[in-house]
């Protein structure tokens, strides 16, 4: 019988992201000059194009060279390995802590105003730590499990919701220019940090449907981040800019003839999909630190990795963190596009070189 | 003693433990002296009053009747055994002869062995055989005559349907074999012997289609068994640890039952099952979660009655860890979220109780949990007064005299009763109750839903045999998931057959495996 690491479906390494993916959808905070909804309704397909030209190098690093991504880089030297996977090890650690950090933010200004943050950043860390250290099979099982769940939960408010709908709220996105569009479109394209543990775990999956598990992951969250901004566009209109939460306003509005209000099942989403973002990152950055300490066991792994979020995320102060910061654009761009084009450059040039 | 040597002494084990050893006189080989052998079997024996010897001469030859008394059927023994055996009769007799005799031209008994050392000897009396030592030869022949005492077969009381058979396995061993022979007439189901325990040298038995099992499964249960050191194996549980793997889950991957339908239908989708000399309960390896809510009669019912009641029994399963955790986290933290009507009603019954909302579900759960056990362990005409008056305790009296709410009460009543709708998944869900309430009572829904996925996760991890529990749900099997969320008819269930080692995930590669091939 088996022992060694074992794979998992690309269906599951899909759902799984495409939860996590949800998160930011859910944790989306208007801000100062934010463009309107309608700007973002047709920057969310242009940022799916924008997103496959980043990852096509990788694609290409996939079928040319190897799978693992790491391991190529490895290939390029040690120094050029260590700065790709400590590079890779922090995003990861950075998006556990914003996650928990902003999470607990909306526990605490939303659902449970007299409560602390620590309890929920600490709470948080260590169940995704727990799930994290069972390995990336069992929590992606879990996680298409949690895909399923979503959807109803989604399927349940989009029904409830549809005779709110004002289609009366909707007007050209062109009608402020180009520049919103931009705008929106570099933040919705930022927004794809999952992108990075899709080129961390995508050489766990079967290999030779690399395009195919790309374009359902890209897919699959550009039509529910469509669906929810068309929803909360029409549904609250202008209102939706002035809630902290437009996403739970909405959930409270949502009002199904049987079931009642729905923002506990949104709490309850909220929260487990909080949990599958934490654990992936976890697992992510206990994966980088595992490869530049072998004798560290993966638990360990987690378990460093856990602590050391958690005095990130109390170190983020309250409602500062943004998941679409211009920022978190140019570490997704280095990682995912800029390590395979070197690992790509490299092969070409040793080519040549062995050419002449 | 310094801290440091205290903690190291923790550590060591005790004084009194002995790693269990085998006898080492059951290697020992059986001599062709008549009285040595006698003299060996009764040391062996040592003080012990139901070893019984009849010393005879059978044509002359001098021959030792041993068996273990209340072990045989003495009817049997003296008109089939011993009088052919008084009355034979042979030319110039030898001890050779007579053995070649009881070798060919016999019919003693329906289950006839030739045994060389005294650890097979001693095994084969313990299980009810008969022993014949002849002077000059250097082994004994066994006859299986049993007959001690033993449970008639019944209905199980634990598994009982409203269709199919009203069978139930019994604790012996062999009136099992033939409750599964009776139901799969094949060459390919094979019954494997084990013994287990190095004291108590329990017969157990593998069952399994030889055709269908997948012999990666088989070699991985046989290495696990044949690893595992216990001394007395009384009951299937005793094993279920030595066959398990991590991850600690409160789940377990291998499943039990008391019904030979319900094991042959497990044995033809490619499971091993294990019966064990003593207990009614057989093993089923590996065994998936989804299988807790499946009956018997669910593949007599029509499909969508059965799909019906499989829903039923999730939805129980949900609402009898939840609904506590829930009714306090929702209660104690988030009362906007109740309708304002049933917020009116849960208000007014809570104000005349002391204690907060968490503390009342889990004082009333313990009561109650009390109560089960008491009803359960004791004499059954005593039983149902426990009943009763636990059931006045908590129903009534509690509510009267302001301790908790009523609505508490319709909670725990719902949450009890829907625990038996699954009963093989009593234990975890009994656990997770009381976790899920002191959960949200201290945290509320966040805290609740965090633990349940925490649960899920270590669901999904159980993997015992390279099959994982979740499964088919999760990993996904489509063609599986006929029998899962929805029961459908026998026209499409028969039109594949479905083995453990073709699901999504798993390990065993003998049909279907390479699904997951690179």
């Amino acid at each position: 019988m088996r022992t060694d690491l074992r794979r998992i479906s690309g269906a599951q390494l899909v759902t799984t992201l495409a939860v996590t993916r949800v998160f930011s959808l859910f944790t989306y905070v208007p801000r100062q000059g934010s463009v309107s909804g309608q700007v973002t309704l047709l920057s969310i397909p242009l940022s799916v194009a924008v997103c496959w030209l980043l990852l096509t190098p990788f694609l290409r690093m996939r079928k040319t060279c190897g799978p693992d991504l790491l391991v190529e880089c490895g290939r390029l030297g040690k120094p050029f390995s260590a700065v790709a996977v400590l590079l890779f090890l922090g995003a990861c650690l950075l998006q556990v802590a914003g996650s928990c950090s902003h999470f607990a933010f909306f526990m605490t200004s939303s659902v449970y105003q007299t409560a602390s943050r620590e309890i929920f950043i600490g709470v948080l860390l260590v169940t995704g730590g727990y799930a994290a250290a069972l390995g990336l099979e069992a929590f992606s099982r879990a996680g298409s499990l949690l895909f399923a769940f979503a959807l109803l939960v989604m399927g349940l408010m989009l029904a409830a919701l549809l005779p709110e709908i004002r289609l009366s709220q909707l007007y050209s996105p062109l009608a402020e220019g180009v520049e919103p569009l931009v705008r929106s479109l570099a933040r919705t394209t930022a927004q794809n940090v999952e992108l990075i543990l899709f080129v961390l775990l995508l050489s766990r999956c079967r290999p030779g449907h690399d395009k195919r598990y790309l374009a359902g992951l890209l897919g699959i969250t550009a039509l529910l981040y469509e669906i929810f901004t068309f929803l909360t566009l029409t549904v609250l209109g202008d209102y939706s800019r002035m809630r902290l939460f437009p996403l739970h306003t909405l959930a409270t509005v949502a009002e199904a003839s049987v079931l009642g209000r729905m923002d506990l099942l949104h709490i309850l989403l909220w929260s487990a999909v909080g949990f599958l973002r934490v654990t992936l990152y976890l697992y992510g950055a206990a994966t980088c630190l595992h490869r530049l300490a072998k004798r560290l066991s993966m638990g360990m792994a987690v378990a460093i990795c856990a602590f050391l979020t958690g005095v990130m995320a109390l170190a983020i102060p309250i409602g500062v963190w943004d998941v679409a910061s211009p920022g978190t654009l140019a570490v997704l761009s280095v990682l995912v596009a800029g390590f395979p084009l070197a690992v790509l450059a490299k092969k070409r040039f040793s080519k040549e070189e062995s050419a002449q | 003693m310094g801290l440091k040597e205290a903690f190291q002494a923790l550590l060591q084990p005790g004084p009194a433990y002995r790693p269990p050893t085998q006898d080492p006189a059951a290697d020992r080989r059986l001599t062709h002296s008549l009285l040595q052998n006698l003299i060996e079997l009764r040391a062996m024996f040592g003080s012990s009053m139901d070893l019984v010897i009849h010393e005879v001469k059978i044509c002359g030859i001098p021959c030792a009747v041993a068996l273990c008394e209340g072990m045989v059927d003495t009817n049997v023994w003296s008109k089939m055994f011993a009088q052919p055996l008084v009355d034979l009769k042979l030319e110039d007799p030898t001890p050779q002869k007579l053995l070649s005799w009881l070798r060919t031209n016999s019919l003693l008994a329906p289950d006839q062995k030739e045994v060389r050392t005294f650890g097979e000897l001693f095994r084969f009396m313990m299980s009810g055989f008969v022993v014949l030592l002849v002077d000059g030869i250097a082994l004994a022949e066994v006859f299986g005559i049993q007959g001690f005492p033993g449970r008639s077969v019944d209905e199980p009381a634990g598994e009982s349907n409203v269709r199919g058979s009203r069978e139930g396995f019994v604790e012996r061993l062999r009136p099992n074999f033939s409750l599964l022979r009776r139901r799969i007439k094949s060459p390919d189901l094979i019954f494997e012997m084990v013994t287990l325990g190095t004291k108590s040298r329990t017969d157990g038995a593998l069952v399994y289609l030889k055709d269908i099992v997948s012999p990666e499964l088989l070699r991985e249960i046989r290495q696990r068994l044949s690893r595992m050191r216990i001394d007395v194996v009384l009951e299937s549980g005793y094993l279920q640890p030595f066959l398990e793997r991590k991850p600690l889950s409160i789940f377990s991957g291998i499943g039990v039952t008391e019904r030979p339908d319900t094991l042959c239908a497990k044995v033809a989708e490619g499971r091993v099952g294990l019966l064990l000399d003593g207990t009614p309960y057989a093993l089923i390896m590996p065994y998936l979660f989804s299988e807790n809510f499946q009956s018997l009669d669910d593949y007599s019912h029509r499909p969508y009655f059965a799909t019906m009641i499989r829903w039923l029994k999730y939805a129980s399963f949900f609402l009898t860890i939840l609904l506590p955790g829930l009714y306090v986290a929702v209660g104690g933290f988030h009362p906007e979220l109740l309708p304002p009507t049933l917020l009116m009603d849960l208000v007014v019954s809570e104000e005349t109780t002391p204690f907060p909302l968490a503390l009342e579900a889990l004082f009333i759960f313990f009561i109650y949990e009390i109560v089960r056990e008491a009803g359960l362990r004791m004499p059954r005409s005593v039983g149902h007064a426990v009943s009763i008056v636990g059931g006045l305790v908590i129903g009534d009296a509690a509510v009267s005299a302001g301790l908790i709410g009523a609505p508490m009460v319709i909670v725990v009543a719902v949450t009890a009763i829907s625990a038996f709708v699954a009963p093989s998944l009593y234990e975890p869900v009994t656990l997770l109750r009381f976790a899920f309430i002191l959960i949200g009572g201290l945290l509320g829904v966040f805290g609740v839903t965090l633990g349940f996925c925490a649960v899920v996760v270590n669901l999904c991890a159980v993997n015992p045999f390279g099959v994982p529990a979740a499964s088919p749900a999760a990993p996904l099997s489509p063609y599986a998931l006929r029998d899962v969320f929805f029961r459908w008819g026998w026209r499409v269930l028969s039109q594949e057959d479905l083995r453990v080692q073709d699901l999504e995930g798993s390990d065993l590669r003998t049909r279907g495996g390479a699904k997951d091939a690179d």
